[in-house]
């Protein structure tokens, strides 16, 4: 059921700010499968417990597929992923990833991309710009970070899409205004959001004020599961008990006993990985089921058991 | 009443029953024929609303409207809403045009008011107007042609099908 993985060399890492680095993978031989914009891929980080599965959007661009690139923030509360890329990791390690898959492509009807990134979340964008600047794509893309800290790759854009883009430093109170730029928007427009929780939802906030359709906005979560406190689970049909810990999804503790279970994003949005429980006081954490369907369903790779309890899957 | 849903195909079109209660910023109004009774509700109940635009007797042909309406429908802001009252020509021809100006179908409220609506001829490619009737035969090829539920936005169209596999050609011949 899993697709087949590729094994890569890191070929370049490169320090972008104090917290991001981006690493450059290529493949053992020949290109690469060919990607579009917004894709994503796994990387299966070889950790000392265990390997972790991480999923990162591509930022190159997809004409390009001798190599792939990422770019990493360093989490500071860190599972081990981030931290991994960032310590242990360097140029010439193989890794193993997954091929591309997309969650958050363009749409392709859309007369104007209105994208707006968060720190980091600037990544799949990336990939974006290049296939719009190619198309002559209508679109705008607003970017705010810490100056210093989560900037990737703003020098860069202000010299390739100065008349496009416009930034946001919080350290110099430069404020983005997302009431007053979704009111803005002539029909035809789709806004496309990337970055932490708090943006999203100040997004949906704006959008919801504005009267905009729900389809009319795509989003992209990045930052994978949160941790959370230590859990039991029961497995009814395979008859076994796992401790889920504090510092690991339940979809970790899963396959870390064997137990294979489809996934793509592993942040709770592709639906993939939907798993039927019986029993048990769920934390959902996804924003892919709806309220009705929670009731019997929950997304491993984001929710969890309620502190100390004990939920059984149908499994 | 009429029970459109029920059985229907994914492709079959949804009209609305009833003009819905919308909040939203602007509300613009495409109506085919002023002096239809489901017309003159329609006016009447969004004359009342605070940013309403009404274009009544709009001239169009197929997938083509009057170019100031098709401007205004480009122009306005997300968060608005679209009604498109006519018979079913009418809608579909005034749904590409707002389609193309990237109106999404939530956006839009379909008031159907006669049964007048295109056939595809899968044969000869010919769109004629029908009315409710099962079996037409086509204007261009003769086949006789059997009209299916199956819908095509794209072309604003029923699909009709040869009725008789045995004669699969217009006329007499055998
Ligand atoms: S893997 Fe996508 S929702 Fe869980």
């Amino acid at each position: 059921m899993m697709s087949s993985m590729i094994e890569v060399e890191v070929t370049k890492v490169k320090q972008l700010t104090d917290v991001i680095r981006e690493f450059t993978l290529s493949p053992m031989e020949g290109a690469l499968p060919g990607f579009s914009s917004g894709s994503h891929i796994q990387l299966h980080l070889p950790t000392s417990h265990r390997v972790l599965k991480k999923a990162y959007s591509l930022l190159s661009d997809p004409a390009d597929t001798s190599s792939y690139r990422i770019a990493v923030r360093l989490q500071e509360h860190s599972k081990g992923g981030s931290r991994f890329m960032h310590e242990g990791l360097s140029e010439g390690d193989h890794l193993h990833i997954t091929p591309p898959s997309n969650l958050f492509a363009p749409n392709s009807s859309a007369r104007h991309h209105l994208l707006i990134a968060g720190g980091i979340g600037i990544t799949p964008f990336l990939s974006y710009l290049a296939e719009f600047q190619r198309q002559s794509k209508s679109y705008e893309l607003h970017y705010a970070y810490r100056g210093g800290v989560t900037d990737a790759y703003v020098t860069d854009l202000r010299q390739a899409f100065s008349a496009k883009l416009h930034t946001y430093d919080s350290n110099l109170q430069q404020r983005l205004d997302l009431d007053q730029l979704l009111s803005n928007q002539s029909v035809g427009t789709h806004v496309y959001v990337c970055g932490p929780e708090r943006l999203r939802h100040s997004v949906q906030e704006a959008a919801t004020k504005n009267a905009w359709s729900p389809s009319r906005i795509h989003w992209e979560a990045f930052s994978g599961a949160e941790p959370g406190q230590a859990f039991q689970v029961e497995l009814a049909r395979l008859n076994k008990t796992l401790e889920v810990s504090a510092d690991e999804s339940l979809l970790e503790a899963l396959e870390a006993s064997g137990v294979e279970i489809p996934n793509l994003c592993r942040g709770g949005v592709c639906g993939q990985c939907a798993t039927t429980y019986l029993e048990g006081d769920v934390d959902h954490r996804d924003a892919f089921l709806s309220q009705a369907d929670q009731s019997q369903q929950l997304m491993p790779c984001v929710s969890r058991g309620m502190c100390g309890s004990r939920i059984v899957l149908d499994l | 009443m009429e029970t459109e849903c029920q059985n229907r195909l994914p492709s079959q079109p949804i009209y609305a029953q009833s003009i819905p209660q919308l909040d939203v910023r602007v509300l613009i109004s495409i109506i085919q024929d002023a002096d239809h009774p489901k017309a003159i509700e329609l006016v009447s109940m969004v004359n009342a609303l605070p940013s309403s635009r009404v274009f009544t007797n709009v001239k169009w042909e197929a997938g083509v409207i009057d170019p100031s309406l098709k401007d205004a429908l480009q122009k306005t802001p997300v968060g608005s809403h679209l009604v498109l009252c006519g018979d079913e020509r009418f809608i579909w021809s005034c749904w590409s045009v707002a389609n193309q100006a990237g109106w999404l179908n939530d956006e839009m409220t379909l008031l159907k008011t006669e049964h007048v609506r295109n056939l595809y001829c899968v044969h000869c490619g010919q769109i004629q107007p029908i009315t409710t009737q099962a079996e037409v035969i086509c204007q261009a090829c003769q086949v006789k042609l059997f009209v299916r539920d199956h819908f095509s936005q794209r072309l604003g169209a029923y699909m009709g099908v040869c009725l008789d596999a045995n004669q699969p050609y217009g006329g007499d011949v055998k």
